[in-house]
Formats: structure tokens, sequence, C-alpha cells
């Protein structure tokens, strides 16, 4: 087990820190009291990470709205291909974390931020990047089902046609491929003209997933994607997201740790707008780096 | 919560009392009501000669007798002549209004009779007949005879007593006087009367009214498809030639110099400049050309350019001028000839038309009044001669009626309302170019009012930065939704009738020389770039900084459009689409027109378009435009296809709102284009089909017209009520179709 002492300013670079340099006698501090009072840590970052190839790095990512910080320098690397949880209690800055990597925060007047995340190697925050062409490389499914106003298959299409595809067949096959990889086509197949707000909850996120993917997005972000469903639901959208996490990269925020441990490979776990220990989900939940990274995981607290 | 439900109810009553109350008049209008032959006592005191009148019953009401009328009373007490029925039963006496017409007798078309002047003898004869004219208004009376006129020449014998003929209609007597025709030359007229019991008048007047009213389509056809076309071209060749003597006169004085050479010299320069900048940008690697410098020169270049052709286009100076003296010579040359050609053709179907006119003259009719004798006459100065049929346009016996023709005589009045033309000082007749006026009004109005009320909401709402300013600007429009409807008409006749008419009409009323206007150009350009330049730095500067930035780039931007206007304002390019007209002294644009109206009466309404608007967009869930944003849709594409349609029904709600307000609107339009009577509908089927420019009826207008402002206001009654009741309906139609179509929105976005 390894927990790290407040260190000098220098520790904050650490992006990747392998268990291997773990020091030899472990120091016995309360990590959260230590985040409660502001101080400066150094996350718990498994080896387990470090040989993979990440499609998303995360340099010292801080975020404020106006004068208050809802990140703090978080550097993580999102490994490519596989599905990586975020769980924490709430507020610890789970959804404004997954909302920075498409820059929906951008919409909330006085976000500023420091730090960076390179997407690809290229930074997302750069002067030049264009916001909606990064938007449109990343899928994002939301905590509540979301489908507009309209029928499915305008649904589905939604990002194609706002990208200028008018050609009809085109529509029509990326409409039933995203269908089928959200596994909705054969519920839904007979009315694709029909209003998506018809649809069960359950359908209905499993449409959104269909939207998110229908443009073979390069990061799949989701948002709590179960908390406003059934657990029948629950189970479809997680054997989905199972599904599709071998195509994509996948990063999914949870409250639920069992759906962490299930559906995901890697987990993250924030307090208060740090990441406080990530790596290997297995290892997270059975021995987890932090005794409390497993208070959490086991509820104790939280 | 009694209270409150008590008010309730109140507000319920008061709402539904008013609408049944029109409603019921409205509907009641137009039924025929019996004409009573009004018998009055021998020995009556009424200020009327004659004692026996027809006149339809309005209604009954008591009243205070004045003294001479009690001792009247009194005295027809004692000599126990008196019937209880002609009193109230508080004692009052009452007094009945009868609608009398025949005003041609210079009385007034209504009469209060106190009941008590009545005799028994008041009868309801069937051969009473209410004549609707075309010109003055109803004529009730007895029609005792018809009246064939023919013309022969001037060489046949005139008689010396009355001859018995035999025509088509019956025996008649004939006599023969000396007349003139259309041309003016003497000829004899032989005027037969056909005398026939008056209650057989419903039986052989119509047919011949109807041969009339034929006639008189015959020469109206003629005169819209013939006669007024040659007008209009003639008016055209006209107005052809003074805009060439105009263009001349402006080739002569003005053209003389071309542009300053400093002004070409500088925009060679730039453009030079500009040149060598964007090839040294265009070095540049990729990446570096997106910088703030870069982008600002391949703009500025982009417009220079721009600018300079459009300066080499509307000025090419490699052209002559498009005018001489020689071409205005055979311009008026041809002018003149196509002219005369065009008269010729107008005065022969002038004497086509006279002639009509004088054979549609033969069919008259003696149409008697039973108290003064006097016969329905062609014209008040003239009342020898008898009335001419086609003057009549509609023959009711309402007292011989049954019901279904009751019913008929209902439908045919209701149907002249709504689809004829107004007649007798708008007293009478129908309302139809008063429906077109108003409903095109209103559709004018919400082209104008919903699309610039949306775009400003939305850019109030998701573009503007929320501050100060944005705020100062809701307040602004919240505060034009409380300012008096008459302000806005003030404004609209100075503002759209004097000045931008004016403008449309005659172009600039003091253009700037060209040199110095395209320097204004210029100018108003490099305002525009610092203020792009400042927004540009202001967003990628800091938070303190950026707040100065903006408000000098806002304040640039606020010069642009100023120095805009008076660029336009002042150009000297345009010399108004109606020039030559204008040079006649005849207003076009610069006049109340609907145009105008409509968009006085959209500056009025606007601000309940955007308040609306800006609270449906309001209303559109942010996780529905999140999820749009997540998609990779950008801002305008996120408005237009989830926010728009979202807010749509809110909108519609706010159009309804606004232009339920305009439609039932007066008081602008007194000031900026409702006529009493408009000459022509604002929509036609000729180019460019909506005259904007032509004054129009309105319902609004037409109460108050009706009601306030006509010499007979109880004979216009009826017509009142009924387009007050139109009027209802127009605007209940208009938020109907609204409301259904926001229905079907709200349907459609909640699951189809």
């Amino acid at each position: 087990m390894e927990t790290t002492a407040p260190k000098p300013s220098g520790l904050r670079r650490t992006l990747l820190r392998d268990d291997a340099a773990r020091p030899s006698q472990p120091v016995k501090t309360l990590v959260l009291d230590a985040i409660r009072a502001g101080e400066t840590f150094t996350p718990a970052v498994h080896a387990s990470l470090s040989g993979l190839d990440p499609v998303l790095r995360l340099n010292d990512f801080s975020l404020f709205y106006g004068p208050t910080q809802a990140l703090f320098s978080i550097s993580m690397n999102v490994p490519r291909g596989k599905v990586t949880a975020i769980i924490g209690p709430s507020g610890c800055g789970k959804s404004t974390l997954l909302r920075s990597v498409n820059r929906l925060n951008d919409l909330v007047d006085g976000v500023r931020i420091e730090g960076d995340m390179l997407l690809n190697g290229r930074s997302i925050y750069d002067r030049h990047v264009d916001v909606i062409d990064l938007r449109k490389r990343l899928g994002m499914v939301f905590q509540k089902p979301n489908p507009f106003p309209m029928s499915i298959f305008e649904n589905v299409i939604y990002p194609l046609r706002i990208d200028g595809e008018r050609r009809r067949r085109v529509l029509e096959e990326a409409c039933e491929r995203a269908l089928r990889s959200a596994a909705i086509w054969d519920e839904v197949k007979d009315r694709l003209n029909a209003s998506a707000l018809r649809l069960s909850g359950g359908q209905q996120q499993r449409l959104c997933i269909a939207r998110a993917i229908v443009a073979d997005p390069e990061v799949l972000l989701l948002d709590e994607p179960c908390s406003a469903l059934d657990p029948i639901a629950t189970l479809r959208v997680e054997e989905l997201i199972h599904e599709i996490s071998q195509r994509y990269t996948v990063m999914i925020v949870t409250h639920n740790m069992q759906q962490a441990m299930r559906v995901s490979h890697f987990t993250a776990f924030m307090y208060l707008g740090r990441l406080v220990e990530y790596g290997a989900t297995p290892e997270i939940f059975q021995r987890p780096h932090l005794p409390e990274t497993e208070q959490y995981v086991t509820g104790r607290f939280g | 919560m009694w209270l409150m439900g008590a008010a309730l109810a109140l507000c319920v009553i008061l709402i539904v009392g008013l609408v049944s109350l029109i409603a019921w008049q409205g509907i009641r209008a137009f039924w025929p009501r019996p004409i009573d032959l009004v018998t009055l006592r021998a020995d009556h005191v009424l200020e009327l000669r004659g004692e026996r009148f027809f006149g339809i019953a309005v209604r009954d009401e008591p009243y205070e007798p004045l003294p001479r009328e009690l001792e009247r009373i009194e005295a027809l007490g004692n000599a126990r002549t008196l019937d209880l029925t002609a009193f109230h039963t508080d004692g009052r006496p009452l007094r009945r209004l009868y609608l009398v017409g025949n005003r041609d007798l210079g009385q007034e078309s209504s009469l209060w009779v106190p009941l008590y002047e009545l005799s028994l003898a008041t009868a309801r004869p069937r051969s009473a007949l209410l004549v609707d004219r075309r010109d003055w208004g109803p004529w009730l009376g007895e029609a005792h005879a018809l009246v064939l006129d023919e013309y022969l020449s001037h060489d046949v014998q005139l008689f010396d007593d009355p001859q018995s003929v035999e025509t088509p209609f019956g025996p008649g007597s004939a006599h023969r006087f000396e007349g003139r025709n259309p041309q003016g030359e003497p000829i004899i007229v032989q005027r037969t009367t056909i005398d026939f019991e008056p209650d057989q008048a419903s039986r052989i007047l119509p047919p011949l009214i109807a041969d009339a009213h034929r006639r008189q389509a015959e020469i109206r056809r003629i005169e819209r498809e013939s006669r007024f076309p040659i007008d209009r071209r003639l008016n055209r060749l006209d107005l052809r030639l003074r805009q060439a003597e105009l263009d001349l006169q402006r080739a002569q004085n003005g053209r003389t110099r071309g542009l300053a050479l400093p002004l070409w010299a500088g925009l060679l320069v730039s453009i030079v400049g500009c040149a060598w900048l964007i090839k040294r940008t265009l070095k540049l690697p990729v990446e570096r050309r997106r910088g703030f410098l870069p982008q600002m020169t391949i703009r500025g270049a982009v417009l220079l350019a721009v600018l300079a052709a459009v300066v080499a286009v509307i000025e090419h100076p490699w052209a002559g001028p498009r005018i001489t003296a020689t071409s205005l010579e055979a311009l008026r040359a041809s002018v003149e000839e196509e002219s005369r050609d065009l008269r010729m053709e107008a005065e022969q179907i002038d004497r086509l038309l006279m002639d009509l006119r004088h054979a549609d003259q033969r069919f008259r009719a003696v149409i008697l009044d039973p108290r003064t004798g006097a016969q329905a006459p062609q014209t008040t100065s003239d009342p020898r001669e008898p009335l001419v049929l086609s003057q009549i346009v509609r023959l009711a016996a309402p007292n011989e009626l049954s019901f279904a023709g009751k019913l008929r005589l209902y439908a045919s009045r209701i149907a002249e309302f709504v689809a004829g033309e107004p007649r007798n000082a708008n007293q009478e007749g129908g309302v139809f170019p008063v429906i077109i006026g108003t409903v095109t009004l209103t559709l004018l109005l919400t082209v104008a009012v919903v699309p610039l009320g949306v775009i400003a909401a939305i850019y109030l709402r998701e573009y503007a930065r929320q501050g100060l300013l944005t705020s100062a600007v809701r307040i602004g429009v919240n505060n034009l939704a409380g300012v008096p409807s008459i302000v806005y008409g003030v404004f609209g006749l100075g503002f759209f009738c004097y000045t931008l008419g004016r403008w449309v009409d005659a172009g600039p009323t003091d253009p700037l020389p060209r040199t110095e206007w395209w320097m204004l150009v210029v100018g108003v350009l490099l305002v525009i770039a610092l203020a792009m330049g400042l927004g540009l730095l202001a967003r990628a500067s800091t938070r303190s900084s950026a707040r100065t930035l903006g408000l000098f780039a806002g304040l640039c931007w606020i010069t642009a459009v100023c120095i805009v206007i008076g660029i336009i304002a002042t150009t000297p390019y345009f010399h108004g689409f109606f020039e030559a007209k204008a040079a006649n002294n005849i207003s076009t644009f610069r006049a109340r027109g609907i145009l105008w109206a409509s968009l006085t009466l959209a500056l009025l309404t606007l601000p309940v378009v955007i308040v609306a608007t800006e609270e449906a967009i309001a209303a559109v869930p942010r996780s529905l435009r999140e999820g749009s944003y997540g998609c990779g849709a950008g801002k305008w594409q996120t408005i237009r296809r989830i926010v728009l349609p979202g807010a749509m029904p809110g909108i519609l709600t706010g159009a309804i709102l606004a232009v339920s307000r305009g439609a039932g609107e007066v008081a602008p339009l007194m000031l900026v284009g409702a006529a009493k009577v408009a000459p022509q509908l604002p929509i036609s089927g000729e180019f460019p089909f909506i005259h904007a420019e032509r004054s129009f009826m309105h319902l609004g207008f037409h109460i108050f017209d009706l009601g306030f402002q006509s010499k007979d206001p109880v004979a216009a009654r009826p017509l009142i009520w009924a387009t007050t009741l139109l009027l209802i309906l127009i605007v209940l139609a208009l938020n109907m179709a609204a409301i259904l179509l926001r229905a079907r929105l709200r349907t459609r976005q909640s699951g189809f």
C-alpha cells in the first residue's frame, strides 16, 4: 500500500507513478484529510497503466468555475480501447472532468482552465482547436436520456445531419449500424419515424448511445448513463457498454461501484476535485493502494 | 376566495355578454324587417308635413316629454283617444324610432315618433318597397310605373299629347321630347310610361333590374379591361419621358468630373499594399496563418477588393453618359407617337362606354314616397327624372316576403356585405375592400414582425453577452410595449411616411458630392475594421481589459451603424424609385400606405414577440442543448435544429398575441394609412400584386368612421354591428389558425 505525504511542488509534475517506485515505508497519512485541507499530494497511479497507449492525456489539468476551483491539477492517461470508470462521491468533479474532455464546460460563463489535455497527442485546449470538430470526435451520453424532439431516425443521424450529410442511403446505413451497435435496432426498426420521446427511458438512453456512436467517435464519454434507469434497463446498457468497448475507448462516470466493477477495465477514484487513485479495476476494488479508496469502494464512506 | 370567484364570474359575464351582444346584433343586422305605413293623427303636431309615411320600426323607448308635449297628451287624453300601449308602465310616453330613408326629400333618414301621435290605422301594405340605391341611400316607397326611353333621330315628330303604345311590359303612354345624345347631338327621346299596380312591382321590376346590373357589369368590365390599362400605359409613357429628362439634366450637371484623384490613388495604393501583405501571409506556414494579424490582413484585403470592385461598377468611368439630348428627342418623339395612338384608342372606348351608359339610362322606375308623393329621383338635383333601374342595388318588398324569401334577402344582403364594395359614403353595401385591407395589413405585419422579433430575441438571449447593455435593451423593449399606440402612429407618419417614404420616392434630399461620399464609405469600413479588431482583441485578452475593449468595440459598431445610415441617407447614386413621379409632385411612398402602416404596427407589436420568444428560448431544456453541442453541433446549428423547434410553440404564442393586438389596433392607422375610402385594393392580380404604397381600408377604422364620422349614424348602425362582428371573427380566425398550428407543433414535439 502506498500513500503519499504532501510533497514539494515538483511532484505535481508526476504523470505516471510507477508502483516500482513505491516508498519502502508506507506513511499513514489520511489522504482525504489532506485533500480537505487543500494540501497537495500525489495520487496513487498504478503501474498497470504505464505500458498502455493513451488516447487522452491530462497534464495537471485544473478547472475553475469563476473563483471556485473544481478540478485540481489532475494528471491521468486514458488508455485506448478500454473502459475507464471514474468514481467518487457526489460533487467530486467527475462530471466536470468528463465535460472538460469535449469542452462542454466552455458553455458555462466564467470557466477557466489551467494545464492541458491532449487527445491523441494534440492539445484540446489550444487556441486554434476547432471545438465543433473536437466534439464531433467525442461522443457523449448524459445522465438523463435527452433524445431530441424528433423522430428516432433523425435523432440517431443528428451528428451526421449537422455535418451536412444529405445522402439518404448513407444516413440510413449509419442509422441502422448505430442502432444495431446500441442494441436497440430490433426494438425500433419498425418505427424509425416515430417520435423518440415515445420510447421508454432505457430505450431513450440506448438511443442516445446510438446517437453518440453514429459518427464513430474516438472516445465515448458516458456521464452516469444509468442513473435514471431501472435495473433491467441498466443491465442492458451495461451489456451494451461492454460490447461497444471492443471498438471504442469509453470513459464512464458512475456512482455505482458495482457498475464500475462490471463494465470497466480501469477505474479512477476522485475526491473533492482531485484524483486519488487510478488503476486497473480489479486492483482498485480488491487491493487498492490507499485505505481511503478501499473504504470508499466498500461503501464505508461517501 | 368568494371574492376571487366573484371577480372571475364578473369577468366571464362581461366578456360573454359583450361577445353575445355583438354576435346577436351583428347577425340580426341584415334580417329584413317589415315596412310600416305609419299613419299619424290627422291633427298631429310633429314637424312633418303629411300624415302617412313608410318607416321601418327600429325600437321603442320611453322619454321625458316637453311641457308642450305634456299639454298635447293631456288634450288627447281629454278627448279619450289615447291608447295605453303608447305609454311605458311607469307612465312616461313611448316613442318609436323609424327608419324612413328617402334622404333626397331633405329629411333625416330616421325619425322619432311619439306613439300617442300614431293613429290606429298603421298598416303593412304588401306593396311597400325598400329600394337599396347605389348612391343616395335607401328609398321607401311604392312603385307605380316603369319608364322606357327610346332614342330617336332628331327629325321625328314630337307628340302633342301622350299616345298609348304597346310594349313588351304592357300598354303604356308615350310622349316625346328633345334631348341630346352622348355626343351632344340633338335627338328626340320617346318616353313611354307603363303604369302598374304597386303590388305588381316585385314581379315586374326584378328581371329588369337584373338586366340593368348585367349592363353595369359590362361597363365596368370594359373599363377595367380596356380603358384603365390605357390610362396606366399613358401614365407610364409620361413618366418614362420625365425620367429621361431628369437623367439628361443630371448627366449635364453632375457627371462632368469623375471621382477625385486622391481617392482613386488611395484605393490603388491600398489594393497593392494588401496584395503584398497577402502574398507575405500566404508564404507563412499554415499554422501561423491563423494568427490575428494574418487573418486581419486577409479579411481587410478581401474587403478592399470588394470595395474597389463596387466603386468601379458604380462609377464605371469608362462609359459615357447614358442619355444625350438627341436620344432624349428620339424618345420624346416615340413617346408622343405612342401616346397619340393610345389616346385615340381611349377615345373610341370612351365613346363606346358613353353609348352604353346612355343606353342604360333608358330603363327607369317611378317609385313614390307616400307622404310627399315625390318620386325617387335619378339625382337629388333633378327630381323630375325618375330613378334609373341600374341605380337599384336591391329591391325588396319585405311585407310580402315569406320566411324563405326573407332568408334569401338576408343571404343576399350578407353576401353583399362580405363581398361587395361600400356605397353611399360607406353606410351601405359591403366591406370587401375593408376585409382585404385588414387581412393584408395583418399578413404584412406578421411577415415584418415575426422574423424581426425572433431574430432580435435569439440574438439577445443566445449571442449577446448578458450584461448591462442587454438588460438596458430588455428594459427598453418592455417599455416600448407600454407606449400609447398613437405615439407609434405619429412616429410612423413622421419617419416612415415622410422621411423614409421621401427617400424611397425621390432619393436623398441633399446628396453628398461623390468624392466625399466615397470617403465616408471608406471611413465606415475603417471603423468596422476597427470594431472587428477590437472585438477579436477583447476575446483574446484577459478579463479586465476585455471589458473595456468590448465596450470600445461596441461603440465602434454603433458609430459604424450611424455612419452607414448617413451614407444611405446621402448617397448621390440613388435618386428614388419614383423620381419622375415625385418630380411631377405625385407621392408614391411618401404618403400614407399599407407598407408603412404594417411597419408601424410591427414596431408596436415587436416587444410582445421579443419577450415571448426570449421566454420560449429560455424554456428549452439545457439538456437538449448540451446533447446537441455534445454531438458536435455549432451554436447556430443547435439554435436552428434544437432551440427554435423547441421554442416554436412559445414563439407562435407571442406571434398570436402580437398579431391579434396589431389587427385590432386603430389609432396609429388613422395616421399612417387607413383611409375612409381606398380607391384600389392593396392587392391585385397585377404586378407587383401587393401594392405596398396604396392606402387601404381597415375594419377597426371603418367602425370608427361609420359610428362617429358618418352623417347618419342611425342608418349606419346595423353595418357597425356587422362590421364589429366581422372584425372579431377575423381576429378570432387568425388566432384559431395560429392556435391550431401551435397545437400541431406541440403534438409533434411530444410524440406523433
